[in-house]
């Protein structure tokens, strides 16, 4: 009898390693995909750079792939980024905030509880839905008033900027919910009113999780491709004008490896070399908006 | 809303008195029928078991209790002879003039000096020089002038518990308030630094009145003047059990319940 | 004292009226933005069920992809959304659910278990359309998977896999202590603990994480066009490894084209894309908010 239950134990134990290294193989994919994925996109770039200095290619303002003498200078598609980036963040930060102060300090818990669900729903919506509004209602819209054309930056950054601000607004009340709720009573105690207290206090306290908010912001903003796919055109266009057709890194890479650009070809690789620098971009800000946000935790 | 000035008192006088004042938060009554006055230049202490109410009836008196709960309120509470409840005063100029201070040490982001004239300046004050001289002046009535006065400008975060918490005071007294409210204020400090403040109350009392909430029963013997003992019935109502000069409770209680609880928490 | 003189009840008051007021605009502004908000999404909405609805019937999503607007449709689209999703799910939450049980119950706080989290949270951070060009160079290409279900669904499995992992293991962190020392009480191994305690009272809020990334599936667009999703597939996917269109890269194509009809039906097939998304967000919220209330 005790032998048999010893037996079983052993069993078991046995069969409880095999668990565990079937789960630890699971989470060591996530390593596995990281490596490969920088390999990846680092070896197949290296083909590119191999034919494309990485100066003519940091420092070109021409982005010309399909011409019969082509120009890889990424600054055009760099610059429809940064344009389109710039644009959302400046609808997205100011309205972000006040939704974000509103919610913290205004509102009833259940207010806030429906706004929250709402704008994460806002955040969840499919982006091609944002890239049809931009190019199909909103340009048209905008084409009343303004001279655009039809793919413009200036559209698909406004969409931009509804799809990011649910980050900024969320991240946001969240930041100023952490802080100590006597810091508000100190101040409110002093005759201040409740915006006083936001601005003086709230805010100052916060800063660090409301920076986090907006480069985690930005870097979504970058990385985003289908509205800017959709609507911003793809015209590598080195331009600050938002009124007219530009092309972003991540549309860039959307169109050529949409068409049948035969694997090998140099086009094939420039998707990799944009990809690795959208990659290191992104990467960057991640990075970053976790430093900034642990500012706050000492 | 009136804008009449509160009356420094001339003499004798009571700042505050609570006269059959109850306060019920959501519908649930915290406690009822209190009366009791505050005299001038001198330091009540209010005691009480926990959840007693204590910090509440010390945030009805600036109205803070109104700003996260639903409050209602019966009775009246009389700052310099002016109901504070139903004569429609402004809570602004009240908070003015009544200070507070918290358990724990709560200096808001910035420098020292920020933290120190932040009332000032919320009241519209921005003169650069008249800001420096009160924040010293301020510094100072709390001792804490000679350790700061290098770093005026460095976070307040720098600083020790104690401190800070030296720090918050000067913040409240700024505004020259005429009344200040402190809820526990040594409870999170060492003993050291919580002397360094009993003993920096008794100071202060010269300039204002002072109104203090504290679990230790040797504090509240130690400093203050008179002594207000909330207790809570078997509805958990609270009701004031005694008032009176700190002397008589302590030794002389006229209510059995009061000479129970100083029994207990000294023994 | 000078101080008592700027500090009168006066100068104080009428500060202060100017303070009440800045906030009372302060918060009429904040509460237009918000509705301006809620306004304009509505509005923009609306203007795609308006476009939509009058091409959206039964001969639409039951028809093939067509050069005449009036003939499209969106049935192989559906189809291959149907597989993508099926697939995906099937791929990513064991690989997901194993992986956080792992990093939770397992790792502790070692060396590893912090890079591991460090690099999921990492790949939660990457855009889409970099796993799309991971992907096809991965399965498209060198695993020779060619444009096909199979190569979409590992593309977007690894997309969503850190998600998975990110939710379980706060699924998992949420049990209570005292029911896990029960059952170790009872003499239940690690992993019975696990298996028989752990993942049953946790399972609403894995569920919660699984449906809103179907979801997520439904809606993304980038890591497919990248990997070569086709549009113009007049047949349904017979196996895995067959080519395949989904409801976004079909909308895209439509988007496409320059004629004003096909904007019209690429707002038909946002209606069916935006009902299936809602469709599982809502249960994923009711889920989760059920869940909730279980936990309190
Ligand atoms: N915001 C609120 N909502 C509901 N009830 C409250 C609220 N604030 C306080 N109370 C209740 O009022 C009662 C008195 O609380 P209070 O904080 O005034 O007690 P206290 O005497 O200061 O206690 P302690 O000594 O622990 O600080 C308690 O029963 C508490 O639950
Ligand atoms: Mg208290």
């Amino acid at each position: 009898m005790m032998a048999r239950l010893l037996d079983r134990k052993k069993i078991a134990s046995l069969k409880e390693r095999a668990i565990v290294s079937i789960l630890a193989a699971s989470s060591f994919l996530s390593i596995i995909v990281t490596v490969a994925l920088t390999l990846i996109l680092f070896t197949e770039a290296i083909i590119f750079f191999e034919k494309v200095s990485l100066k003519e290619f940091l420092t070109g303002t021409k982005w010309a792939p399909l011409f019969y003498d082509p120009s890889f200078g990424v600054l055009p598609l760099v610059a429809g980024t940064f344009l389109t980036t710039m644009i959302a963040i400046v609808i997205a930060l100011p309205l972000g905030l006040i939704i974000a102060i509103y919610l913290s300090e205004y509102s009833n818990k259940k207010f806030r509880h429906y706004v929250k669900i709402f704008l994460e729903f806002l955040y969840s919506i499919p982006t091609i839905v944002y890239g049809y509004l931009a190019l199909v209602v909103f340009t048209p819209f905008l084409k009343k008033y303004i001279p655009v054309e039809i793919f413009n930056a200036f559209s698909a950054s406004v969409m931009m900027g509804v799809m990011i601000l649910p980050i900024i607004a969320s991240l946001s009340e969240e930041a100023f919910s952490s802080v100590p709720k006597d810091l508000r009573e100190a101040s409110l105690a002093l005759g201040a009113t409740r915006l006083d207290t936001v601005l003086k206090v709230v805010l100052p306290y916060s800063v660090s999780g409301v920076l986090a908010s907006v480069i985690l912001a930005v870097s979504r903003a970058i990385g985003e491709t289908m509205i800017v796919a959709v609507a911003a055109g793809s015209t590598p266009n080195f331009t600050l004008n938002p009124f007219v057709s530009v092309q972003t890194m991540t549309a860039y890479i959307a169109q050529v490896s949409m068409g049948d650009t035969p694997f090998g070809s140099i086009e094939y690789a420039s998707i990799y070399a944009v990809g690795f620098l959208l990659f290191v971009i992104t990467f960057t800000l991640n990075y970053l908006s976790r430093v900034v946000f642990r500012w706050q935790k000492k | 809303m009136n804008v009449v000035e509160f009356k420094k008192p001339d003499s004798e006088n009571k700042v505050v008195e609570f006269v059959g004042f109850g306060v019920s938060i959501s519908g649930k009554q915290i406690f009822e029928g209190v009366s009791f006055p505050v005299y001038k230049n001198c330091i009540t202490a209010i005691m009480g078991p926990s959840g007693s109410g204590k910090t509440t009836l010390l945030r009805s008196i600036n109205r803070l209790l109104d700003e996260f709960c639903d409050v209602k309120y019966s009775g009246k509470l009389l700052f310099e002879g002016r109901d504070v409840i139903n004569d429609g005063v402004d809570k602004t100029i009240l908070r003015a003039r009544i200070g507070m201070v918290f358990q724990r040490p709560n200096p808001f982001p910035g420098s020292i000096f920020d933290n120190v004239v932040y009332g000032l300046r919320l009241h519209g004050v921005r003169d650069k020089k008249l800001l420096e001289e009160v924040c010293i002046e301020s510094l100072k009535k709390v001792g804490l002038y000679r350790e700061v006065k290098n770093r005026l400008h460095r976070p307040a975060y720098d600083l020790s518990g104690g401190q800070q918490q030296r720090l918050c005071i000067a913040r409240s007294l700024a505004v020259n308030p005429h009344v200040v409210l402190l809820d526990e204020p040594t409870s999170s400090l060492d003993p050291t630094s919580s002397a360094v403040i009993e003993e920096l109350l008794t100071h202060l009392k010269k300039e204002c009145t002072i109104i203090i909430v504290t679990h230790n029963l040797q504090q509240a013997g130690r400093i203050s003047d008179y002594v207000a003992f909330l207790y809570p019935n078997e509805d958990l109502v609270s009701h004031l059990i005694e008032f009176g000069q700190t002397r008589e409770v302590f030794f002389n209680p006229k209510e059995s319940l009061t000479e129970s609880y100083i029994a207990g928490k000294s023994g | 004292m000078a101080k008592e003189v700027i500090l009168s009840a006066k100068a104080i008051s009428i500060r202060a009226k100017r303070r009440k007021l800045a906030e009372k605009v302060f918060v009429v502004i904040a509460f237009i933005s918000l509705l301006a908000v809620l306004f304009t999404l509505i509005q923009l909405l609306s203007s795609v069920f308006v476009k939509g609805l009058k091409w959206l019937d039964l001969q639409f999503l039951t028809s093939p992809p067509s050069r005449f607007p009036e003939k499209t449709g969106i049935y192989p689209a559906l189809i291959g959304s149907t597989w993508l999703i099926v697939l995906t799910i099937a791929i990513a939450v064991p690989i997901g659910v194993a992986s956080a049980i792992f990093l939770e119950e397992y790792s502790g706080k070692s060396r590893i278990s912090r890079s591991l989290d460090i690099i999921i949270g990492n790949l939660a951070g990457i855009p889409s359309i970099i796993y799309g060009i991971f992907g096809l160079a991965i399965f498209v290409r060198y695993l020779h998977l060619g444009r096909s279900i199979l190569a979409g669904a590992l593309t977007l499995s690894l997309l969503i896999l850190p998600v998975i992992i990110i939710s379980t293991r706060e699924a998992i962190r949420a049990v209570p202590r005292g029911l896990r020392e029960i059952s170790y009480a009872l003499g239940a191994t690690k992993w019975q603990t696990i298996r028989y305690v752990v993942l049953p009272v946790s399972s609403r809020w894995i569920a919660t994480s699984v449906i809103l990334s179907i979801a997520r599936v439904i809606g993304e667009t980038a890591p497919l066009i990248a990997i070569g999703a086709l549009s113009f597939i007049m047949t349904t996917p017979r196996s895995v490894f067959d080519p395949f269109t989904a409801l976004t890269i079909q909308i895209y194509t439509w988007l496409s084209k320059p004629q004003q009809d096909f904007k019209e039906i690429a707002a038909a097939g946002i209606i069916v894309l935006l009902l299936l998304f809602g469709f599982f967000m809502a249960i994923g919220s009711a889920v989760r908010y059920r869940a909730g209330k279980f936990k309190e």
